[in-house]
C-alpha cells in the first residue's frame, strides 16, 4: 500500500541547506532517469510494436505476456530508483493469483498493465525531465560566459538580452520546475505502480476475514474461561456453602455456642454471595444460556434482573452466529444497566428482529431521558464496539422524554 | 424418601448426598450423565430425582432432554431439576405434561438447606418447585404488564407460581390465611382464570396465564 510519506520535493519555508539538498535530489532524479527513459523506449516500443501484428500469428500473445513480464521488472527497477532517490516508498504489488497458465495469467493481471502504461508516461517525461535538469544546470555556465563577453565588449548587451532573460528566469525558477516536475512523477508513479484498487478490495476482504477470526477466537476463549469457572471454582464454592448450610441446619437444632453459630451463619452467607458474585462474573465473560438457547432465553434473563419492568419481545428469523448473538447480549445488557440505573424509568421494552441482512435492537424506556452518547455514560463505549462490527448506533434521549436506542448490527459484514 | 442423584461432578453430587443423608433422605443411586440417569432410574424407581442440566457429552441441556424423555415414559417419575441459570423454557417444558411432581431451581439453592428440603419434599409429593428467578422471567415476558394486580397480589401471584401452597405464603409473607385466600381469589378474579382444587394445578394456570 502506498505509504503516506510526505512528498519529499517539498522545499518552501525550509532553510536554504534544505531546499539545496531537495534541488540536488530531484535533479539527480532527473538525470537518472534520463537514460532509463531512452532504455524503455528501445525495448518497450518495438515490443509493442510487434506484438499487435503478431497476434494474427497468436505468436503476438507470448510477445505480450512477455513484455508484460518485463514491464514488471521494469516498474520494479523504477521503484528502486524513487525509493533510492527521492525516499519514496512505494509498496510491490502484490500480482494477483491465477490458476491460468503463464502465457495468459499476465495478461490478465491489470497490476502488469499499470506498469505497462507508466513506462509509456515514463519514456516521454522522463527525457523531458532530464534535459529540463541538463538546461537549469548548464544555463548559468552560458549565462557566465555571455556576462564575460558583454563586460569584454566583444558582444552588445542588446544582441545577448534575450538569452540572459532566460537565463535568468531558469537560475530562478528551475529549482522551482525541477521539483514540480519530480513531485508529479511521484504522483504518477504512486497511481500506477503501487496497489491497485483490485488489491485494496483483497486486502480489505482479508481484513475483515482477520478481525471475524479474532472475534470469534476471543469468542470461543470466553466460553473456555466460563466453562472452567463453572466445573471449577463454582461447583467447589457451592459445595462449600452446602456443608456450611448443613452445619447451620445442625447448630440450629442442637445446643451449639452462640458465637460458633454467628460465625457459620457467617460464612454461610458470604460463600452464597461469593456464588451469586462468581456466577454474575461468569456471565460477564460469556453467558452459558446464549450458548445453548439462543439470545432470547438470554435476554429474559436480563429482563428479569432489571429493577425496571421489561417488556421482552424477541422475533428471530434465524439464529444469528455467535459473536452476533454476543455483541447483541452484551449491547442489551448495558442499556438495560443503564435503565436500571440512571432513567428513573416506570416500564422498559426490548424489542430484537431480524431480517436477511441484520439484527435490529430497540431497547426504550419512559424515564428522564437526557442520556448523551458523547460523554463517558458506557454509550459511546457501546458505540464503538458496535461500530467495530459494521453497525449502526442511535440514541434518542429528550430530557423528560425516555430514552429510545436502536442498533443494527449486520449479518453479512463488508 | 429413595433420591437418585444426577450430576457429572463428583464434588457437588457427594455434597447433594450428604445433605440428604442429615435429612434422613435416603439416596439410591448417583449417575453422571443422562443415559447412565434413564438407566438407573429404571432399576431403581426412586421417589425423586434430583438432575443437573448442564452435564456431558454436550454440557448443554441434557437433564432437560432426558427428564423430559423419562417423564414420557415413566410418567410417575418426579424430578427436581437443578440449573446453574434459569430459563424458564426449560420450566415450560417440564411441565408441559401437566403432571406436577417437577421443579427447577437455581443450583446455589442447596446452600440454603431448609429452603432446599423443602422443595425436595415438595416436588416428592407431586407439587412443584419453581426458582423465584423463572417466576420474574415470566413476569417480564408478559406483554401487557401486571397491572391489575396489586403489590401484594403480586407478591402472592410470585409464590404461587413457585408453588408455594397457602400456608407456606402465609408464612413467607408473614399474613394470615384469610388475607392468602382473599389475595388468591382476587388475583384468580383479575386474571380470570378458574379456582383450582390441588397447588400443581393452580401453578399451571398461572403460569399458563403468564405464557399467554
Amino acid at each position: 500500500m502506498a505509504t503516506a510519506t510526505p512528498t519529499t520535493t517539498s522545499w518552501s519555508a525550509k532553510p536554504i541547506r534544505a531546499y539545496w539538498r531537495h534541488f540536488i535530489r530531484d535533479s539527480t532524479y532527473g538525470i537518472a532517469g534520463f537514460p532509463l527513459s531512452i532504455l524503455w523506449l528501445t525495448i518497450f516500443v518495438p515490443l509493442v510494436a510487434v506484438s499487435g501484428p503478431l497476434m494474427i500469428l497468436g505468436v503476438g500473445f507470448v510477445v505480450l505476456a512477455f513484455t508484460l513480464r518485463a514491464a514488471t521488472a521494469a516498474a520494479g527497477a523504477e521503484r528502486w530508483l524513487l525509493r533510492e532517490i527521492l525516499q519514496v516508498d512505494i509498496a510491490d504489488p502484490i500480482h494477483l493469483q491465477s490458476h491460468r497458465s503463464p502465457l495468459i495469467s499476465p495478461i490478465e493481471d491489470p497490476t502488469r498493465w499499470r506498469a505497462l502504461g507508466f513506462l509509456c508516461i515514463r519514456m516521454v517525461t522522463g527525457m523531458f525531465h532530464g534535459s529540463i535538469v541538463m538546461v537549469v544546470w548548464l544555463f548559468p555556465i552560458f549565462q557566465l560566459v555571455a556576462f564575460i563577453l558583454v563586460i569584454t565588449g566583444e558582444v552588445p548587451l542588446t544582441d545577448l538580452a534575450i538569452p540572459i532573460g532566460i537565463g535568468l528566469f531558469f537560475i530562478a525558477f528551475g529549482p522551482l520546475i525541477i521539483s514540480g516536475l519530480a513531485k508529479s512523477h511521484v504522483a504518477i508513479a504512486r497511481s500506477l505502480l503501487g496497489p491497485g484498487r483490485e488489491q485494496l478490495i483483497v486486502e480489505a476482504d482479508l481484513a475483515v476475514r482477520n478481525r471475524d477470526l479474532s472475534v470469534e477466537a476471543a469468542e470461543a476463549e470466553r466460553r473456555r474461561i466460563e466453562r472452567d469457572l463453572h466445573d471449577g471454582a463454582q461447583a467447589r464454592l457451592a459445595t462449600v456453602a452446602l456443608d456450611l448450610g448443613r452445619a447451620k441446619r445442625k447448630l440450629e437444632h442442637g445446643e451449639a455456642d452462640p458465637e460458633v453459630a454467628a460465625i457459620i451463619d457467617h460464612a454461610h452467607s458470604d460463600a452464597k454471595a461469593a456464588i451469586v458474585e462468581l456466577r454474575n462474573l461468569a456471565r460477564g465473560i460469556h453467558p452459558a444460556v446464549l450458548t445453548d438457547r439462543g439470545l432470547d432465553a438470554a435476554l429474559s434473563e436480563v429482563a428479569a434482573r432489571c429493577t425496571v419492568p421489561v417488556h421482552l419481545d424477541v422475533r428471530l428469523r434465524t439464529r444469528p452466529p455467535a459473536h452476533i448473538e454476543s455483541a447483541a447480549y452484551f449491547a442489551v445488557s448495558e442499556l438495560v444497566a443503564n435503565i436500571s440505573k440512571h432513567s428513573k424509568a416506570r416500564n422498559a421494552w426490548v424489542t430484537v428482529r431480524s431480517d436477511e441482512d441484520a439484527v435490529y435492537l430497540d431497547v426504550s424506556d419512559d424515564g428522564i431521558g437526557g442520556a448523551d452518547p458523547t460523554i463517558g455514560s458506557g454509550l459511546d463505549g457501546l458505540h464503538d464496539r458496535i461500530a467495530g462490527l459494521g453497525g449502526d448506533f442511535s440514541v434518542r434521549s429528550p430530557l423528560g422524554g425516555g430514552t429510545a436506542t436502536m442498533i443494527e448490527l449486520p449479518l453479512n459484514q463488508r | 424418601m429413595r433420591v437418585l442423584i444426577v450430576e457429572d461432578s463428583v464434588l457437588l453430587r457427594a455434597g447433594i448426598g450428604r445433605l440428604l443423608e442429615d435429612e434422613g433422605i435416603e439416596v439410591v443411586a448417583e449417575a453422571g450423565d443422562a443415559d447412565q440417569f434413564i438407566a438407573s432410574w429404571e432399576v431403581h424407581q426412586p421417589d425423586l430425582s434430583i438432575v443437573d442440566v448442564r452435564m456431558p457429552p454436550t454440557h448443554t441441556d441434557e437433564g432437560i432432554r432426558a427428564s423430559v424423555e423419562l417423564r414420557a415414559k415413566h410418567p410417575e417419575a418426579k424430578i427436581l431439576v437443578l440449573s446453574q441459570y434459569v430459563e424458564e423454557r426449560y420450566a415450560k417444558e417440564l411441565l408441559a405434561d401437566g403432571r406436577g411432581g417437577v421443579g427447577y431451581l437455581l443450583k446455589e439453592r442447596i446452600a440454603d438447606v431448609s429452603e432446599f428440603v423443602d422443595a425436595v419434599t415438595r416436588v416428592a409429593d407431586g407439587g412443584t418447585a419453581l426458582d423465584p428467578e423463572v417466576v420474574a422471567q415470566l413476569f417480564a415476558r408478559r406483554q401487557s404488564p401486571l397491572d391489575a394486580l396489586t403489590p401484594r397480589e403480586s407478591d402472592v401471584l410470585s409464590l404461587m407460581a413457585q408453588g408455594f401452597t397457602n400456608a407456606a405464603i402465609c408464612s413467607s409473607l408473614s399474613i394470615g390465611q384469610a388475607t392468602v385466600e382473599k389475595h388468591t381469589s382476587a388475583i384468580f378474579q383479575k386474571l380470570m382464570l378458574e379456582q383450582s382444587s390441588t397447588d400443581h394445578r393452580r401453578v399451571l394456570a398461572v403460569l399458563q396465564w403468564l405464557d399467554k
